[in-house]
Formats: C-alpha cells, sequence, structure tokens
C-alpha cells in the first residue's frame, strides 16, 4: 500500500494533467502548422506514420476546429479516448493503491489493429496520390540532410 | 518462447547489435514492436506488470507516452538484472535515458543486459 503522501502527489500529478495538456496544446495551436517535425518515419522516409498529424489535430481541437482536426489525423478521437482509459487506470492505481484488473493486453492489441489498419488505409492513399513519388524523393531523410549542407 | 525456472519465465536471447540495425532501418517501428516483446517477457519473469503493455503501444502515437513506457521497459529490466544477480546496483536511470533519448542505443544496451539475464 502506497503512504498517504504519495497517493496525494500522484493523484495531483494525475488531476493536473489533463489541464497542462490543453493548455499546452492550446498555445502552440497558433504556431502548430511552422512547427518542426519529430516523427523519425516521415523524416527518414518522408512517408507519413499512423501518428503524423495528431499534433495538429489535438491543437486544433482544443480551439474547437473539429473538422480540419480530423483531416490531419482521424484517428485522434480514438487516441483521445485511449489516453482516457489510460488516464483512468493510472487514477484508479494511484486512488486504491493497486492497478485495476483490466485485459491491458487485448486492449492495447485492439488499438495495435485499428492503427496498423488506419497505416494500411493511410499508405494506400498516399501511394495512389500522384506526387507520392516526387514527396519520398524531396523528403526522405538522405534528401533533407543534403540540403542542409547545400 | 523461454523456459519456466524457479526465477521466472525465461525470454529469447536475440542478437542485441541486430535489434540495434532493424531499430534504426524501421525508422523506430521495429523498437515499438521490441517494445511490445521485452515488456511480455519482463512482465512473466518478473510475474507482475511491471509494464503496461497499454503504455508500450501508444509510444508511437503520442511521444510522451512512450517516454512514461521507456521508464517503465528501464525500471523492469533493472529489476530483472538484480532478481537474476548480473548487476549490482541500479541502472534505472541510464537505461531510461538511452531508450528515451538515443532509442536504438537503449535498445541495443537493455537487450544486451536482458540477454545476460535470460542466460544466467
Amino acid at each position: 500500500m502506497r503512504s498517504g503522501r504519495s497517493r496525494v502527489v500522484r493523484l495531483s500529478g494525475l488531476v493536473l494533467l489533463w489541464p497542462v495538456a490543453f493548455a499546452a496544446l492550446y498555445a502552440y495551436r497558433p504556431v502548430v502548422l511552422d512547427g518542426p517535425i519529430f516523427c523519425p518515419v516521415r523524416l527518414g522516409t518522408g512517408v507519413p506514420c499512423p501518428g503524423c498529424g495528431l499534433t495538429r489535430a489535438f491543437c486544433f481541437m482544443t480551439h474547437g476546429e473539429f473538422e480540419p482536426a480530423l483531416r490531419f489525423n482521424a484517428l485522434a478521437p480514438l487516441v483521445i479516448a485511449y489516453l482516457a482509459a489510460l488516464w483512468i487506470y493510472y487514477a484508479v492505481d494511484a486512488w486504491r493503491g493497486s492497478p485495476p484488473a483490466w485485459p491491458t493486453w487485448r486492449i492495447a492489441g485492439v488499438m495495435l489493429v485499428v492503427t496498423a489498419a488506419f497505416w494500411a488505409g493511410r499508405l494506400v492513399e498516399f501511394f495512389l496520390s500522384p506526387d507520392a513519388l516526387s514527396t519520398i524523393w524531396r523528403d526522405n531523410g538522405l534528401a533533407r540532410l543534403l540540403r542542409l549542407f547545400n | 518462447m523461454g523456459d519456466a525456472t524457479a526465477s521466472g519465465v525465461k525470454g529469447k536471447v536475440e542478437n542485441s547489435a541486430m535489434q540495434l540495425v532493424l531499430t534504426l532501418v524501421t525508422c523506430g517501428i521495429y523498437g515499438v514492436y521490441w517494445s511490445w516483446v521485452r515488456a511480455k517477457e519482463l512482465n512473466d519473469y518478473l510475474g507482475k506488470q511491471a509494464v503496461n503493455p497499454m503504455l508500450v503501444f501508444p509510444g508511437c502515437l503520442c511521444p510522451p507516452v512512450l517516454i512514461v513506457a521507456s521508464y517503465f521497459i528501464a525500471k523492469a529490466t533493472a529489476e530483472a538484472e538484480m532478481k537474476a544477480g548480473t548487476a549490482q546496483k541500479d541502472d534505472t536511470i541510464i537505461y531510461f535515458l538511452l531508450l528515451w533519448l538515443v532509442n536504438f542505443v537503449g535498445v541495443w544496451m537493455v537487450q544486451d543486459k536482458l540477454n545476460a539475464v535470460w542466460q544466467k
């Protein structure tokens, strides 16, 4: 069993997590479209990963702009629901001192399958677009590196 | 999968350099698969949910969650080392920083340490 102080610290951290994340995403919204790319898949190959566009989607959602948010990444609402479930899991753990008996492997596995299917669709859409090859040629890691030295 | 012993179900010995190469050439996608498999092995070996799989998977979608998952994998690895007697001190922080900041190096190092645990 955790001590009372440790429990309060954990619960406070968890309670603060959402408003802090919301405030950060809300504040980032005006510059998010000019922000850097962190995705290693996108940086290395020029091809979008299943998570590409989520930061932009979350930022737009904090401003109530749901339609463009879904265009950036249609998985955004599902990812928020998943993160909320994770939050509940750790909130229960912090409150009771023991984690809830959830089928965590199954939940993560289902999310994994959904994401893989989403990525497959995204890749099909990407490679069917007329500028797919030019995008890869322009945005792959090697081309980015070469541009740095030119 | 690994064999069951008095100290827990052991995981599979993998070529740690190959894990590094695969993580690099797949731009980290293999790293997510690696984390998933290692989480299962560590949980089985330690006999508890040391690494929550719900944290491992969305790492590729939500980087802050990946940081938390890296911490739990690092912590569970250090715990497995102590349990097997292959390490005398807790190296959680080193593993965590490597997995977070230089992921492919962290994958290589943690795999190397886990191989020692599985071979003990």
